[in-house]
């Protein structure tokens, strides 16, 4: 792929680049391409005229059939100025997505040595190629990824992370609302105060709910909504995060949780009345 | 540690001889009289009416060892336990059946065990005054038929752990080929079961039904003339208390507490009604229900005013402000509650009070019977305990990685410090403190099969039988501390005062001297501090009286701090026999 006979693409080179970047993956087998220039010679001669400047990389699946990808023109003028090596090393961190790729890993994939690898690494964070991306699960790995790409939930650990640690603050915040949440629909309106005040203390107990008028009692969802009025953050919770919330809650004996309503669907939370 | 618990408690009921007679019975397991008297180094006299005291007080089984045939003495650590709950027994007679109930527990309960000719003697009834004396056995009688006294058999005082392990050997001799786990169980079982009826049986026969000689053995010949619905107090038979009974009562009032914890006074009283109405036929701890019993039976107990006000005022019906909602309406609600009617989820019924027996014998509308769940509801006692030890321990988040792990099972840290949300490396040092309690245990799963410790995970989990016995282990060390603060108190509190005033106020005339004070000042309470002006000196001065004042208040924390702890002690030891173990120990959950 060297960079030397440098020309712009001819007419029919640059349809077929086109088409190749028109399909979903970038990809054009070689049966396409002989639709596209149905002439053998003229398609052969464009062909490898756009493989040798890099516009185009070979690919072959299982079966053994040809397929090319495309390679777009602002991409190629990033990477044209690269060793083979950094190519290399660029290849496997830009195919690990989102997720990002730790150096051994890199290392085992490319089979370079190790100072090879911390050196095309060094030229290509200098290059702002990748940057290195902290991992909550593996904090002392050095994991890269491509840069402009927003690393995944499983590396930043969702919304309960904050640089990289478990925000125990916002955590307890929330779930104290969730509790609040839950105690004023279980217990009736006008005693509540009473029962925050001297918990079951007081002189007959709080007053409940009979069973056959029992409340409604707030779903996981409701319990979203209700957050999500209240403006307690901006981070957006979905209910998974919510029912994170609420099982620890169970697990502190703070609430506990019933059986879906009438019709059974959602999970509804309703409260463990004190600490039993 | 039960056993320097022990020792104290015998130290401080029965004086520093016996005590040296329980240490050394308690370190050195069964010993034959010589044995005794090398490490006592007591004289024989005083040795021998040592072991009478103890005996006579249930403390000490006697046996025959099988070997040589010598008579061997063992101390009976659960019996010895319960003396610490006398008080309460004493309290619950009296409450319960009345003041001469309560004079007879605790005559008899300063005498180990006695006749009924003795415990009128003690108690100063003369047959000259027949009307005293027909309150009295009356009395006895209420307290031996409902089973809070039960008659001292000979059994009662032999060691059961020698045929224990006989009647085990005999079962197991039964299991041909090479016994399975199971079997082994099953026959442990079996051996106590067995001997459980032997002890029933015999104190069947100790009980005094129906006035007709019994030829069993020579101590009962004679029967008594008091006759009353066609059974009477046997008088040649001794009765001691049986702490079973009144455990029911105990482990009742908890059951109480909890429903009023858990959900409010209204809950408390139908869960209290439903106790009370089956409480003839309780008589162990050991049992998983009540009997079955009818709504409208319920109903009927709970129709004074006053219940019916608690009773409607813990409930809030939407729309009740114009009509009155009936008290069997509220009874039926606050039993759907108690019975987790709303949640019938596995959580739900583990979280139940009380349940319904849907074969109802035809009688359509009422529903079935309703039950009192002993067992469910002691489950989840005990399951407190351990998370009330947890929480004050180790807080919310130790609080939390332990239900989490009663609740999954067993865990690895990754899984637990994501389940909590809860950052791992706050995790490790609590779950290191709390097995180190062991309230958590590790369970190791080797990856390789040469088990190397290096590539084994270990997974985290709550071995209850540990947890429960280590948690009991502290208990008692807890009881032996608060015992031996007292003692503290009372020999050098205040320098040593403490000690000496209380042996001025024992002094006669010191004693005459304070009442005369005490009973003036009551009467001339209207005049305030007058009075204390115009009230005689009495013989102590106003120093003491603050030393003895001081000293009464300390009194009073421990005593309520022992309360405390030992109903702990009963959850975890007296309630656990529910779970099989005829005597009373932990081996199995």
């Amino acid at each position: 792929m060297s960079t030397t006979n440098k020309r712009p693409l001819n007419e029919l080179e640059s349809r077929l680049h086109q088409a190749a970047l028109a399909t979903a993956n970038n990809e054009l087998t070689a049966k396409q391409a002989e639709a596209i220039i149905p002439d053998n010679k003229a398609r052969q001669k464009a062909l490898n005229f756009l493989l040798s400047v890099g516009y185009f990389r070979p690919l072959s699946d299982k079966k053994g059939t040809v397929a090319f990808r495309a390679v777009s023109k602002s991409e190629l003028e990033s990477t044209k100025d690269l060793t083979e090596e950094e190519k290399l090393v660029l290849g496997h961190i830009k195919t690990s997505g989102n997720e990002g790729i730790w150096t051994k890993h890199l290392k085992t994939k490319t089979n370079l040595h190790q100072n090879v690898i911390d050196r095309c690494i060094k030229t290509l964070t200098q290059k702002k190629l990748i940057k290195r991306v902290p991992s909550v699960q593996h904090p002392t790995r050095k994991i890269y990824m491509l840069e402009g790409v927003e690393p995944s939930v499983s590396l930043t650990g969702g919304p309960w992370y904050q640089d990289n640690e478990l925000d125990t603050e916002f955590i307890e915040s929330l779930t104290k609302a969730c509790f609040k949440i839950i105690r004023d629909a279980s217990f009736p309106q006008h005693r509540r105060s009473h029962h925050a005040e001297g918990g079951a203390g007081g002189a007959g107990g709080p007053a409940l709910y009979p069973i056959s008028k029992s409340p409604q009692y707030p779903t996981s969802q409701q319990i979203r909504n209700a957050l999500k009025q209240a403006r307690l953050t901006d981070i957006e919770l979905s209910i998974e995060h919510i029912e994170m919330l609420l099982n620890v809650l169970v697990l502190d004996g703070e609430i506990e949780k019933v059986r879906g309503n009438v019709m059974g669907f959602g999970k509804s939370f309703s409260l463990f009345l004190t600490g039993n | 540690m039960s056993d320097e618990l022990c020792t104290k408690i015998i130290l401080q009921h029965f004086g520093p001889l016996t005590a040296t007679v329980a240490n050394a019975l308690l370190t050195r397991g069964r010993l034959t009289f010589p044995q005794l008297l090398r490490y006592t180094q007591l004289k024989p006299r005083t040795l021998r009416s040592c072991l009478l005291v103890l005996i006579q007080h249930n403390v000490l089984w006697h046996t025959t060892h099988p070997d040589d045939g010598a008579e061997v003495v063992e101390f009976n650590v659960d019996e010895c336990l319960v003396r610490l709950r006398f008080g309460t027994f004493v309290c619950l007679a009296e409450s319960i059946l009345g003041n001469p109930a309560g004079e007879i527990v605790q005559i008899i309960l300063d005498h180990g065990k006695l006749t009924p000719p003795q415990i009128f003697h003690h108690l100063g009834v003369t047959p000259s005054n027949a009307k005293i004396k027909l309150r009295y056995t009356q009395a006895l009688h209420q307290l031996v038929s409902s089973r809070y006294l039960k008659p001292s058999t000979v059994l009662s005082h032999i060691s059961p752990k020698d045929k224990l392990i006989q009647y085990e050997s005999e079962e197991k001799a039964k299991i041909s080929g090479f016994p399975t786990a199971r079997q082994l169980r099953e026959a442990k079982e079996t051996a106590r079961g067995r001997l459980k009826q032997e002890e029933k049986e015999a104190e069947k026969i100790g009980l005094k039904k129906k006035p007709q000689p019994q030829a069993k053995t020579s101590k009962r010949k004679t029967m008594s003339d008091m006759s009353q619905d066609d059974t009477v107090v046997d008088d040649t038979v001794y009765f001691r208390v049986n702490p079973e009974k009144f455990a029911i009562h105990l482990r009742n009032e908890l059951i109480e507490k909890a429903a009023r914890e858990r959900f409010n006074e209204g809950a408390a009283l139908v869960v209290r009604a439903i106790l009370k109405l089956t409480e003839n036929n309780q008589f162990d701890v050991s049992e998983v229900k009540t009997d079955p019993i009818s709504i409208s039976n319920i109903t009927l107990h709970l129709s004074s005013p006053s219940d019916e006000e608690k009773l409607s005022s813990g409930l809030i019906f939407s729309s009740s402000s114009s009509k009155k909602i009936s008290n069997s309406t509220c009874i039926k609600e606050y039993i759907g509650m108690l019975s987790s009617a709303d949640n019938p989820t596995s959580q739900g019924s583990a979280a139940k009070f009380l349940s319904t027996t849907r074969a109802s014998s035809g009688r359509g509308g009422g529903g079935g019977k309703i039950q009192v769940e002993f067992d469910v509801i002691i489950r989840r006692l005990r399951r407190r305990v351990l998370e009330s030890v947890a929480r004050e321990k180790y807080g919310t988040e130790g609080l939390r990685i332990v239900r989490l792990l009663l609740d999954e099972g067993k865990m690895d840290e990754k899984q637990i410090a994501k389940s909590t949300l809860m950052p791992p490396q706050s995790i490790r040092p609590l779950l290191t403190s709390l097995s180190s309690d062991s309230l958590v245990s590790t369970y190791p799963v080797p990856k390789t099969s040469d088990r190397n410790p290096t590539r084994t995970f270990y997974l985290w989990y709550v071995d209850l039988a540990t947890a429960y016995s280590t948690i009991l282990d502290k208990m008692y060390k807890t009881l032996f501390n608060i015992y031996a603060r007292r003692e503290e108190e009372r020999e050098s509190g205040a320098n040593g005062m403490v000690k000496k005033v209380l042996e001025k106020r024992e002094r006669e005339d010191v004693r005459e001297a304070e009442e005369r004070r005490e009973t003036w000042l009551r009467e001339n309470a209207w005049l305030g501090e007058a009075a204390m002006k115009g009230a005689e000196e009495g013989l102590l001065s106003e120093w003491e009286r603050e030393v003895l004042s001081e000293w009464a208040r300390k009194e009073e924390k421990l005593t309520v701090l022992e309360t405390r702890v030992q109903e702990g002690v009963f959850i975890l030891k007296d309630l656990g026999r529910v779970f099989g173990t005829g005597t009373g120990s932990l081996e199995e959950e």
